[in-house]
């Protein structure tokens, strides 16, 4: 190992990261190298300062405990609604009008909670990071594609909204349902497509819009010919509905 | 039962079932503190700080079944917080504020401050990027690779800009007269 190689690895060095013949390498540099020694204690010394001033100011956490205290305490009669309920119900709430208000637009209720579902696995897959079978890397991807959607040779560049890039993909159940989770990165806003994977003749859904599914988020159903999917996205940051017409149109 | 220091609530005032409320209690609630410290990196308000602890504590208790015991709880909170903070800036449109001319400007008054005092100081002159990743690895002590997954970085970057923090906060002390 050599001090340019030092340098590199002085991060993993100095969480205790490096492992097996590299950390034996760099042990027997630093006994050899009083440059490098030098320069590891160095840091060594700065981390401890640095460490030591900042934990001297604590963050005063009490209320914030408190208020957590009182509500996971509280028997569940007595637990102030979450905002996120809140939401739920106003979901609910304009869900119920618009099947009342306009029967023309029936909408199924296995379509509805599918799409509930999807706004939920998106919430807990972005933001709750729950899941880390994702597949990243491309070759990765191409098998994923080729195992769930064999028939269909240029569907990820199909699905990919305009400007957005693929981050990851993983196979995910929606109320029991086998569904394709693709994520899609346009800067900071993620786009969710999920399609029914190894789709069979039959299945089909009526194309459906949900505004507010959950987690300020919307959902928008489509279906083509072959296809079976949901656009998921933050509501107002993703036009849900245009990237789902356009799927239904063109897959 | 010895609650420790850092332990805040006896299971039995919890009016959940024992062994998820001791392991909350026990697993999650000590790492309160920290989310906070970094909490206030993101969030410039303290008020809002709170907010977004006390919504990744909520949001972990909700999910808490989903958490697998033996795994890193305080990466998990992390994560959780991160994300939080990222999705209501991304709903307001906001972005992450960095104050160094300020700051610049209130370090300029000659007062005989302490080292820890120094050092705090030329800490916050750093970018947020370089204040971010040496809370995570020295004040928080996570690995470079929880911070890649963190950040959603890879790990040469961390490592790099860990390297380049250092030396940065090297040079902010210097020009503060401490080293």
């Amino acid at each position: 190992m050599n001090c340019d190689r030092v340098h590199d690895v002085l991060p993993l060095y100095l969480s205790g990261e490096l492992r097996g013949e590299e950390m034996a390498d760099m042990r027997l540099h630093l006994q050899e190298c009083e440059h490098c020694a030098m320069a590891v204690q160095a840091d060594r010394e700065l981390d401890n300062a640095l460490r030591a001033a900042m934990l001297e100011e604590t963050a005063d956490v009490s209320a914030v405990l408190d208020r957590v205290h009182q509500r996971i305490a509280a028997p569940w009669w007595k637990r102030r609604p979450q905002l996120i309920s809140l939401r739920m119900a106003a979901v609910a709430i304009i869900l119920v009008f618009a099947l009342i208000g306009l029967p023309r637009v029936y909408v199924h209720q296995a379509q509805r909670n599918m799409a509930l579902a999807a706004a939920s696995d998106h919430y807990e897959d972005l933001v709750l990071l729950r899941h880390s079978d994702w597949e990243h890397k491309p070759e990765d991807v191409a098998h994923f594609m080729q195992a769930q959607f064999p028939q269909k040779q240029d569907l990820l560049s199909s699905i990919t909204p305009a400007g957005a890039s693929l981050e990851k993909v993983r196979l995910c159940k929606l109320r029991g349902t086998s569904y394709a989770h693709f994520v899609f990165r346009t800067g900071t806003v993620e786009t969710s497509v999920y399609l029914l994977a190894n789709p069979k003749d039959g299945a089909s859904y009526q194309a459906s819009h949900l505004r507010d599914g959950g987690h300020g988020l919307e959902v928008a159903g489509f279906s083509s010919a072959d296809l079976t999917g949901m656009v998921v996205g933050q509501h107002s940051s993703v036009p849900t509905v245009e990237i789902a017409h356009r799927l239904s149109q063109t897959l | 039962m010895d609650l420790g220091e850092h332990s805040f609530f006896p299971a039995h005032q919890l009016a959940m079932p024992g062994n998820r409320a001791s392991d909350f209690e026990n697993v999650a609630l000590p790492h309160a503190a920290s989310l906070l410290r970094y909490a206030l990196h993101l969030a410039s308000e303290k008020s809002r700080a709170e907010d977004l602890v006390q919504e990744t504590l909520f949001s972990a208790w909700r999910n808490f079944r989903q958490f697998k015991p033996g795994t890193n709880c305080k990466a998990w909170l992390f994560r959780i917080l991160t994300n939080l903070h990222y999705k209501q800036m991304r709903r307001s449109g906001r972005r992450p504020e960095v104050q160094v001319e300020e700051q610049e400007a209130r370090l300029a008054a000659p007062e005989k401050v302490s080292a820890s005092q120094e050092m705090r100081e030329a800490f916050a002159r750093l970018t947020f990027e370089h204040q971010e990743v040496l809370q995570l690895a020295v004040i928080e002590g996570f690995e470079v690779r929880e911070i890649a997954e963190l950040l959603q970085v890879p790990q040469g970057t961390v490592m790099s800009r860990l390297s380049r923090a250092r030396a940065s906060l090297r040079a902010a002390l210097m020009r503060g007269g401490n080293i």
